[in-house]
């Protein structure tokens, strides 16, 4: 393996030594590209209470090109698909090699907080969202408690 | 009988050309009531980008702003003059915020650079080089600049902006100037001449007059400039018209404006495009394995009947069985070619199914090979056209024939792959047709062209200059009875269109 940039070691290093509240980002031993993730649910939020799984894998031309970050807890939310996949504008279009894994991981956890049904990436999902929101948010309350929280 | 349309002496070819007058008379009054030239420009990107300055400056001129920032402005607007000037009365200096351009710009190029190391937020590393564009403050590295840079300009945005996050500053083309500067060998390509095309794309795209020429590497582009009359005002009216908008680029690539595909004169768009989605997919290939060919009951090996009994045993795994019902063999007993199971109106109904894809199949391929021959042909017609300047020069250095008398061949040549293109694209059409006698006069006139195509590249294999130029004749009569036949049968065709001779299925 190629020598590891400056830059994803400095980024890892303050991960670890400063973390981020709510947020554990462990890179893995054999792959110092490929971080482990969890993130608690907002307070306030249907995934409140649940501790939720990703993964996240820096791609050779990081930070160039954004991370690729996807959910490993089901989690029950419009632009969240069932293969874990986020849609969020900072993973696309809206990415700048200023950016970082931090910053990344605090905008998946505000995607938590505020979801947007109408930029969906799960159409079913945003559905119910925009049809009946009471109803949506007690699906994904009863996800949480099932997929995201230790027996 | 092709032959027998030739003139072998002086005298008659002068006869030719009155007839050509005669013709083109005739063609004069019919054309009073359906032809409607459709009237183009054709410009080079330099060209282009002349226009583009040009129409930039004239906004600055207005407002007070630089040619870059107008650039920038102009495509948030949709290269829209007036919306920008509008804006900018209601909104004054203030138009800039939300368009990535800053209020005042009293930022210099930091270029050429600190002599501290510092380090860049983006690699990590110390570096000596920073810079930041000219209307914001946010350093990074040359390298990591050119980088991003480089990567968003391949994904041909003509609108970058800073790469601070928080930051809505527009990259410029001085910008660009200021860190090409910083590479000056020759592998690097120029961001400010990327930049540059990509604006260029970005006006060709937002402007429905302007369009890229869809040859290959070809950066040509052709502006429609409306009609000769003003009864047609749309691009649609006169699609519907039975008119085609066949335009050339500065390269003299000829193509459709209206599809962008090449020039498929005598055929309308949607049959030309169908035509290719058909020939380009393998549909066919799986008709043909649908028709022909059975998969064994057992390991679904593909197995093709080509004779025998029905008593089949598969190749592959030995397996037994009736190829009509698909069924075990020994269920058959000894009742050999007896199918127990055998059902006439199920049989003659898979029978007539069969048979009538086979047949559409049949004319598919009958079509298609001549359409495909065609364009072989084609593509070694141009071959030998980029050959033909060579054989010109020693035309005129060898046997001391002037610029002039060796035209003949060039045009014979030039003639020769236009007739190509119109034969190749009417044998699309007729698949489409249903089968009534206008379409066997259609064929007619077809084969006719085509035995003058195949006579004139008959002649086009002479190599020896002194010969050719014997023939010379031959080829300019060869080549002229070549043109009437393909303007009859580009008549015969629009007029079927037309009159709905030709139904189109």
């Amino acid at each position: 393996m190629s020598q590891l940039p400056k830059r994803i070691i400095k980024e890892s290093q303050r991960l670890i030594s400063d973390p981020v509240p709510g947020i554990t980002a462990v890179p893995h031993e054999d792959n110092l590209r490929y971080f482990q993730v969890t993130i608690q649910g907002p307070k306030e939020s249907p995934y409140q209470d649940g501790l939720f799984k990703l993964e996240l894998y820096l791609p050779d031309d990081y930070p160039m090109v954004a991370p690729k970050v996807r959910f490993l807890t089901k989690i029950y939310h419009p632009n969240i698909d069932r293969l874990g996949r986020i849609c969020l504008d900072v993973l696309k279009k809206n990415w700048s090699p200023a950016l970082q894994i931090r910053t990344i991981l605090l905008s998946i956890q505000a995607l938590l907080s505020a979801p947007n049904p109408d930029d969906p990436l799960s159409n079913e999902v945003a559905e119910h969202w925009k049809r009946d929101e009471q109803d949506a948010i007690a699906t994904a309350k009863e996800y949480t408690k099932l997929y995201a929280t230790e027996q | 009988m092709a032959t027998s349309d030739y003139y072998d002496s002086e005298e008659e070819l002068d006869l030719s050309e009155d007839d050509l007058e005669f013709d083109l008379q005739d063609l004069h009054i019919t054309s009073q009531d359906s032809e409607i030239e459709f009237l183009f420009k054709s410009l080079t990107s330099d060209v282009l980008w002349i226009s583009i300055v040009e129409k930039a400056d004239h906004v600055a001129a207005f407002i007070g702003m630089t040619r870059d920032e107008c650039l920038v402005l102009l495509q948030h607007y949709d290269w829209r003059e007036d919306k920008v000037l509008d804006d900018f009365l209601s909104l004054g200096d203030e138009i800039k915020v939300s368009k990535g351009l800053a209020l005042s710009s009293k930022l210099r190029h930091s270029l050429p650079l600190h002599s501290l190391s510092r380090i860049c937020a983006i690699c990590c590393e110390q570096v000596d080089q920073m810079f930041h564009l000219e209307q914001c403050s946010h350093e990074y590295c040359v390298k990591c600049y050119t980088r991003y840079l480089s990567d968003k300009l391949r994904q041909q945005d003509s609108l970058v902006l800073c790469m601070e996050p928080s930051c809505s500053i527009s990259v410029s083309l001085q910008d660009l100037k200021a860190l090409d500067s910083n590479f000056p060998g020759k592998d690097h390509k120029p961001l400010y001449d990327i930049m540059i095309s990509n604006i260029a794309k970005n006006y060709v795209e937002s402007n429905p007059k302007l369009k890229w020429c869809p040859a290959p590497d070809c950066t040509g582009i052709v502006q429609f400039d409306g009609f000769s009359t003003y009864e047609i005002g749309t691009l649609k009216e006169y699609l519907d018209s039975h008119n085609l908008p066949i335009v050339t680029c500065p390269y003299s690539h000829s193509f459709c404006f209206a599809c962008s595909y090449e020039d498929h004169d005598p055929i309308p768009c949607n049959i030309a495009k169908n035509w290719i989605r058909k020939s380009k997919d393998d549909s066919e290939t799986a008709n043909w394995i649908d028709i022909n060919t059975k998969q064994c009951p057992k390991c679904d090996a593909v197995i093709e009947k080509n004779g025998g009994c029905n008593h089949m045993t598969c190749k592959k795994c030995a397996y037994q069985f009736c190829w009509i019902c698909l069924q075990d063999w020994p269920l058959h007993g000894t009742a050999y070619y007896n199918c127990s199971r055998y059902d006439a109106s199920a049989i003659k109904e898979m029978h007539q199914k069969q048979q009538t894809t086979k047949q559409s199949l049949k004319r598919y391929l009958h079509y298609y090979k001549f359409y495909i021959s065609h364009e072989l042909s084609a593509h070694q017609d141009n071959d030998l056209f980029r050959s033909i300047e060579s054989r010109v020069q020693e035309m005129q250095q060898d046997l001391g024939i002037s610029w002039i008398d060796c035209q003949f061949y060039r045009t014979a040549m030039k003639l020769l792959i236009k007739s190509r293109k119109v034969l190749k694209w009417s044998y699309a059409l007729l698949y489409y047709c249903e089968v009534n006698n206008y379409v066997y006069i259609v064929e007619t006139n077809q084969s006719f062209l085509s035995n003058s195509i195949e006579d004139l590249s008959h002649l086009f294999q002479l190599t020896d200059p002194k010969c050719i130029v014997r023939e010379r004749l031959q080829f300019i009569n060869l080549s002229n009875s070549m043109k009437k036949r393909e303007a009859a049968l580009v008549e015969i065709i629009h007029e079927g269109l037309k009159n709905q001779h030709l139904k189109v299925t």
